[in-house]
């Protein structure tokens, strides 16, 4: 499986499909980030609108590609959370380390 | 006269669903499809049906990951047992086990981009009860249990219609 992914603006939006749980969709967040790093983008914003449901596997690979961007000097953000997934994150206090929008153009924005 | 359509007992109803899979990751979804079906059919919301089927997946994919370690001839099995008001869930592997105190607390500023123990904190989280257990050869026992929604969706009214 691989993550569609375009440019706005600067900025790479990652759009993952269906589950980003364990052994496919987190190993396929986990690609399309590195990718995304390899070809040198500092801005990063994860799309979840087609996101069905996320598990701690994904988890761990949204927190992984947190610290690895960061590291890298860039950002990553996250837009469309379905409220299950919003609400898992809550639950773990990873959506304390992230910045959620609800709104492609300002989450774009917000990279400038 | 009609006759009277005798509604079934609930508190006497005893259902039982077993799954087993090989461990490999692809078959966590068919235990998922499975349990969150039943659990619509129980009486459970949208919303609980996903979180409690989150629970049960994150048990399964630590007895396909952790205790089976991935190899496809051990298995993890799930019975779900429900009993009166309560839905219990037994899911079992074929792994050496773990100390439970030793998984770190996600949750502290230190382990927030630990990959580990968000698993049993969702469990936690979502079920009214979780407890581990190892059997002698020190494969894994995970038993969650959840209260069922009350009245029953499929209960019949307890009004007198006759």
């Amino acid at each position: 499986m691989k993550i569609p992914v375009r440019n706005r603006d600067g900025v790479t939006i990652l759009q993952p499909t269906g589950k980003i749980t364990i052994g496919i969709g987190d190993v396929a967040l986990r690609d399309a980030v590195d990718d995304a790093l390899a070809a040198g983008s500092t801005s990063i914003l994860v799309d979840f609108q087609r996101a069905s449901k996320m598990d701690s596997s994904g988890m761990a690979e949204l927190v992984a590609a947190f610290k690895k961007v960061k590291e890298s000097g860039g950002e990553i953000k996250l837009l469309h959370l379905p409220s299950n997934i919003r609400d898992v994150l809550a639950i773990t206090q990873i959506s304390r380390v992230f910045e959620i929008f609800d709104d492609e153009d300002e989450a774009v924005a917000s990279f400038n | 006269m009609l006759d009277s359509v005798a509604l079934t007992d609930m508190a006497e109803q005893v259902l039982q669903i077993k799954v087993a899979i090989s461990s490999r990751f692809e078959n966590i979804d068919l235990v998922d499809a499975v349990m969150e079906a039943a659990m619509r059919h129980f009486g459970f919301d949208e919303e609980t049906v996903e979180r409690l089927g989150l629970a049960i997946r994150e048990a399964v994919a630590n007895g396909v990951r952790h205790g089976n370690r991935q190899e496809p001839t051990k298995r993890v099995e799930l019975t779900c047992d429900l009993k009166q008001d309560v839905m219990a869930l037994r899911i079992t592997d074929e792994g050496s086990g773990f100390d439970v105190d030793a998984i770190p607390d996600p949750l502290t500023a230190n382990n927030l981009f630990n990959p580990s123990g968000r698993g049993i904190l969702l469990m936690r989280a979502f079920m009214d009860e979780v407890a581990f257990d190892f059997d002698n050869n020190g494969g894994t026992q995970v038993t969650l249990k959840k209260s069922l929604p009350s009245p029953p969706s499929d209960a019949g009214s307890e009004e007198d219609e006759s």
